[in-house]
């Protein structure tokens, strides 16, 4: 059975639109014009237990908007949309309950005081059992390496401890959902390993289910194998992180390192995509021309010292997928 | 549908939290205490003043003043918190939403968070309450500028 099922979720929000300057202003009490926009348009999808999805977009294309109803803090204009069996707006704190929310720009952590005292509080505020809370607080302070600034007050801590604070924040009281919004945003690659590795280990041992936001398409590669993309508030892909690759990913690179100087450089079937003296890349489509078939092209009359084959990464995927849109040969494919 | 039980405890927390913030910085604390001991012993001096040197109000004496805009200074004190303020400041920067994803009554979140602050301060104000006791009584005893 589902934990998050959305159907036709849509969300408009409305404001007045106002002639500039004094006038407008003045004009605006007294008549008001106002103008709808569709942040999320249709929006269904379902999820699993357990389930690690990234939730994908470029700005404005309607992430946030989907996580604030599903947090129950923004109400559907239409559609319906059930989380851990409630209707999120209609039960609001209980479904806070269910939940566990970190933000990569914003803490929900006391700004002023040490982070044992914010612990303390989140566990007042979700009634953690004792027994469970000193439990949790244990192996997430030795999971993040909480222990030696667990009395600093929050405002002194770096940003990576300051998100690991978040993220135990956000687990202390077992959810049984975590939405993480740019969860690795501004954070160095140590601390974006150990948050990684964090939210994976929840997952795998808590059966705890991900719904992740970010535009940092390694978290995404990381932590899950499905991905939705959305895009002006609408879905424009629900699938296998690896079945994207397939089908879009149909531009691969040969990058050869010529042994000899070739000033004129050329292979049938295959575009130079970029030279610096004897390092070429090559870009091939996979589906008119094999890798086997390009290298031996290149070395019938080039003499090289070293090819290497790379593989499209997903963000050159979705940053294609975002300019060309959807594709009616690209089916929405139910998880 | 089960209704969620209520718990006094978050919101206990809330008020205890804001008091422990109100408390961070030594700095303030007592600077704040030394300005209440000093603005409570001006406006003393400035009602002995007035008093010395004019015809006091037959049913004003000197003792009735000063203890009337003592307890107007402190109590203005004690509940000059601005949690309108709070509110907007937490609308305007959009972290009003991180509240709402908890398990709270958002209202009673900031009438607590208020009440700690008026605790704090009340606690604040104490040594400049007890200031102006002693000073009133002592002038009472001794001079005749309340009669």
């Amino acid at each position: 059975m589902a934990i998050i099922e959305t159907v036709e979720l849509r969300k408009v929000f409305r404001s007045i639109k106002r002639e500039p300057g004094l006038g407008g202003a003045f004009g605006a009490l007294f008549s008001r014009r106002y103008e709808e926009k569709a942040a999320v348009e249709g929006v269904s999808f379902s999820l699993e237990p357990g389930e690690i999805v990234g939730y994908i977009g470029p700005n404005g294309a309607g992430k946030s908007t989907t996580i604030k109803m599903l947090t129950g803090i923004l109400v559907p204009t239409s559609g319906t949309l059930r989380v851990a069996g409630l209707v999120p707006h209609e039960r609001r704190e209980a479904n806070a309950e269910n939940i566990g929310v970190v933000f990569g720009q914003r803490s929900q952590l006391y700004w002023d005081l040490p982070l044992r005292e914010s612990f303390e509080l989140l566990r007042a505020i979700y009634d953690v059992p004792r027994e469970r809370y000193r439990a949790n607080l244990a192996e997430f302070s030795d999971l993040l390496d909480l222990e030696r600034f667990m009395d600093t007050p929050v405002r002194q801590l770096s940003l990576g401890e300051r998100m690991r604070g978040d993220f135990a924040g956000a687990m202390l009281h077992d959810p049984k959902i975590v939405y993480l919004d740019e969860p690795t945003i501004g954070l160095d690659v140590v601390a974006k390993e150990a948050i990684r590795g964090f939210i994976g280990r929840v997952n795998r041992e808590r059966g705890t289910t991900v719904i992740l936001t970010t535009h940092d398409l390694a978290d995404v590669e990381r932590l899950s194998r499905r991905i939705i993309l959305i895009d002006e508030g609408r879905v424009i892909y629900d699938g296998a992180l690896e079945r994207l690759r397939e089908e879009y990913g149909t531009h691969r690179t040969l990058v050869v390192t010529l042994a000899g100087s070739y000033p004129e450089f050329a292979v049938e079937g295959a575009t130079i995509e970029s030279r610096e003296a004897n390092l070429v890349r090559l870009r091939f489509d996979r589906r008119t021309l094999s890798a086997e078939a390009l290298v031996r092209r290149v070395m019938e009359r080039y003499t090289i010292s070293d090819i290497a084959i790379v593989e499209p990464d997903i963000e050159s995927i979705v940053r294609r997928l975002y300019l060309e849109g959807y594709r009616a040969a690209l089916p929405v494919e139910p998880a | 549908m089960s209704a969620r039980r209520f718990r006094f405890e978050p919101y206990v927390e809330f008020a205890k939290r804001a008091i422990a913030r109100e408390a961070t910085y030594r700095f303030d604390v007592f600077t704040g205490l030394a300005s209440v001991v000093i603005r409570v012993y001006l406006l003393r001096m400035v009602w002995v003043a007035l008093y010395a040197h004019n015809a006091a109000p037959r049913d004003l004496p000197l003792h009735a003043i000063i203890t009337y805009s003592t307890i107007a200074l402190l109590m203005g004190l004690v509940l000059d918190i601005d949690q309108t303020r709070a509110l907007y400041e937490r609308l305007h920067d959009g972290s009003i939403a991180t509240d709402f994803m908890k398990p709270i009554k958002v209202p009673l979140y900031f009438f607590a968070d208020g009440t700690g602050e008026v605790l704090f301060h009340a606690a604040l104000v104490v040594p400049a309450l007890c200031f102006s006791c002693t000073s009133t009584c002592r002038r009472l005893r001794c001079s005749g500028l309340s009669r």
